[in-house]
């Protein structure tokens, strides 16, 4: 109610103020319009791909044939187009690969690590008991045995539980579903090892739930849980092949992998780009409609990319992973076995590979929307980059109000003081 | 003085459950409890836990008993005119929530759209996400543009939505409060039960979470992000580092690698994610958060 009564008083005539507007709006319009007309011309002869100069008007999405995509550093450019320029040199759902994209390296991992048992409170760290329950992936794909592992540590120390009630279930869309499967946990060193066989659940696609009553203490306990994926044999929608080939097209470098479709629909493939070395350079996606007679995925590393990173091939093709998307079913993906291993390109120059950014018929799209608002008067509001204290933050000031970096920092205020302001 | 100890510990212990029990209200102020939803249920009763028992067929508009995403999702009615030239702010809420649900952005010029997009049911990821793609189709494509501001939940919903689609809407940016992208520690155990009291919950688990899409897939749109401190104590004491009592800042702030941290600038993020204005974050609490970053960009 209050919103809307706010517009509507907004929205009073005031004949001074609307003539203003007006006469504002229209020159920003005019200035709009020439600072269009001033980038076209300005980009019209920007450098192209190693294809060459191509037509102006083709709309072509190959990354090789550069487009009149205004370039970043114009000075021309209102700076939300030129960061959203800046922010897309590369094509969507690919980039740099450094050793700090753990998630891609190591994909399918797993992050719990011991947590506090909250009725233990205490600020003497080591009066509290911590639990962990893991295990070493989120995706299983087949048949697999799960390890399940459980620890228990009074502050650093480990402790034995006394006893541990555990069993694992199916998860529906409605909750769990079907009988549990009890599972026994043993201690090995100072953990507690349970080993569950995916082939029990070898009708259900989705998650499982271990759910684990924990005595900590006499007559103390704490319920933990913990989920995981499975997909059994029989939800496999497709599977690599193995054959993996290379070649270089339009200044990037295509890699094909061989695929046998069972399921035909929308599917997304990923995979990781090494060079000889090991040291990661790029990762890439490939997402669309695949059918049974499609032998070959191709996924494409931007030459860009591979031109930044400046290292040298031959490359290794690895992590190479993917799933069929079930949209708007739950669960809503039936994931691929991995194809194992690393997997070697041919050798090309450096300079095979071109510098040009991504272009496209959408990011011209969103160019000129962008530009159009402009025109009209719009404002192109962006947040400013955070900028850790002593650096400058990027980005141009918007209408908001600045963080709270005067807040007191509390140097080597215990971590459970920590967020009790 | 062993006696005196337990004594203190079990006031504690009680204090954290009020305590929680408190803030779990709070929290669920903006959904609630398990809610149906219209997602693969159109003409029929809502799927789901369907809590509210909330239908999906024709007559449920005259009835007033229909599921929140019933006009999106069974109607392809999202409020918003495709390729119609038109600018459009999206808001998506957060876990437990069937849409926004509250003060939506005001700026000259575009059309502020509320995402009903049920997160409160085990598929909640899931059925938000597909929902979330039915007003992206809508109301980003052609001759539209749009802004998406998201929050808690909404970050994920969103992630899975870029991941999982082919197609490039025409979203400027995106702007995330609180994201739980990076999933909360407090879930998968009771707590997390009492803090958002709908089966969703259970699913922000940093393994769950960090999974279910590929984070640095934004289809080419670029991510900011804010984060509040001013955590509960009862929470901040179960999350690692900085956190507002829900998230703690390695989910908030993007940061790639589950890490205890103090600034939402700690990297490496995921590729297209960036932190916004400021490192050290708000002195607000999770449900503080929510308008938090419409409130900065004057909107």
């Amino acid at each position: 109610m209050t919103r809307a009564s706010d517009e509507r008083d907004s929205a009073r005539p005031r004949d001074a103020a609307a003539l203003a507007r007006r006469l504002a709006w229209l020159s920003a319009a005019l200035i709009g319009l020439a600072l269009a007309g001033l980038i076209l011309l300005r980009t019209s002869g920007a450098a192209r791909g190693p294809g060459g100069p191509g037509p102006v008007a083709a709309p072509a999405p190959d990354p090789a044939r550069a487009r009149p995509t205004p370039a970043t550093g114009d000075a021309a450019l209102p700076p939300a187009v030129e960061r959203y320029l800046a922010n897309t040199v590369y094509p969507p759902g690919s980039g740099r690969l450094t050793t700090e994209h753990a998630d891609l390296i190591e994909p399918n991992a797993r992050y719990e690590d011991f947590r506090p048992i909250p009725e233990t409170f205490s600020m003497d760290a080591d009066e509290v008991v911590q639990v962990r329950l893991t295990t070493d992936r989120y995706f299983y794909t087949g048949d697999h045995e799960v390890r399940l592992a459980l620890a228990l540590r009074l502050g650093e120390r480990p402790i034995p539980a006394l006893g541990i009630q555990a069993h694992a279930t199916r998860e529906g869309r409605a909750g769990p579903e079907g009988d549990p499967v009890a599972l026994e946990f043993r201690p090995e060193g100072d953990d507690y090892l349970a080993v569950l066989d995916t082939a029990r659940f070898a009708d259900h696609l989705g998650p499982i739930v271990v759910d684990a009553r924990i005595e900590y203490a006499p007559d103390r306990f704490h319920d933990e849980q913990l989920r995981f994926y499975s997909t059994p044999e029989g939800r496999i929608p497709a599977r690599f092949t193995g054959g993996v080939s290379d070649a270089l097209e339009s200044g990037s470098l295509r890699v094909d992998l061989g695929i046998d479709v069972d399921q035909p629909g929308f599917y997304r493939i990923d995979a990781n780009l090494f060079d000889a070395a090991g040291r990661p350079i790029a990762f890439s996606s490939w997402k669309g409609d695949l059918e049974r007679s499609d032998r070959v995925v191709s996924v494409g590393f931007f030459g860009r990319i591979l031109h930044d990173a400046a290292l040298a091939g031959p490359y290794r093709v690895g992590n190479v992973r993917g799933y069929r998307f079930l949209d708007g079913q739950y669960p809503d993906r039936e994931p691929m076995p991995d194809l194992p291993g690393l997997h070697a390109t041919r050798s090309f120059p450096l300079d095979a590979f071109s510098d040009a950014a991504y272009t496209s018929a959408h990011k011209e799209n969103m160019v000129r929307l962008l530009l159009e608002d402009a025109a009209r008067g719009l404002t192109l509001d962006q947040p400013p980059l955070a900028a850790p204290a002593g650096t400058t933050s990027a980005g141009a000031a918007s209408t908001a109000e600045p963080g709270d970096a005067s807040r007191p920092a509390p140097p080597g205020a215990p971590e459970l003081m920590r967020g009790t302001r | 003085m062993r006696n005196g100890r337990r004594l203190v510990r079990h006031v504690a212990w009680l204090a954290i459950t009020i305590a929680a029990f408190w803030g779990g209200a709070a929290m669920a102020g903006v959904g609630g409890d398990d809610a149906g939803t219209c997602v693969n249920a159109c003409g029929g009763y809502g799927a789901g836990n369907n809590g509210n028992s909330c239908y999906c067929d024709a007559s449920c508009t005259s009835y007033g008993d229909c599921c929140a995403d019933y006009q999106p999702v069974c109607n392809a009615n999202t409020g918003c005119s495709p390729n119609s030239g038109s600018r459009y702010i999206l808001h998506v809420g957060g876990m437990c929530s069937q849409g926004w649900n509250t003060t939506l952005a005001s700026k000259a010029g575009y059309t502020s759209i509320d995402v009903k997009a049920v997160q409160t049911n085990h598929s909640g990821l899931s059925d938000a996400s597909h929902t979330l793609g039915l007003y992206l189709d809508q109301c980003c494509t052609g001759s539209n543009l749009c802004y998406v501001i998201n929050y808690s939940g909404g970050d994920a919903v969103m992630g899975h939505r870029f991941a999982n689609s082919g197609t490039n809407w025409n979203v400027n940016w995106v702007g995330t409060s609180a994201g739980a992208g990076g999933g909360s520690a407090l879930s998968g155990n009771f707590l997390a039960d009492i803090f958002g009291p709908c089966d969703y919950s259970g699913h922000l688990g940093r393994s769950e979470v960090r999974n279910a899409y590929n984070h640095n897939d934004t289809n080419g749109e670029t991510v900011y992000h804010i984060g509040g401190y001013d955590g509960w104590w009862y929470t901040s004491w179960l999350l690692p580092g900085e956190d507002d009592g829900a998230v703690a800042y390695h989910s908030a702030g993007a940061v790639s690698a589950v890490t205890s941290t103090s600034s939402l600038c700690t990297t490496p993020k995921w590729t297209n994610h960036h932190a916004a204005w400021t490192c050290t974050g708000y002195d607000l609490d999770h449900y503080g958060m929510k308008t938090k970053f419409i409130q900065n960009m004057g909107w």
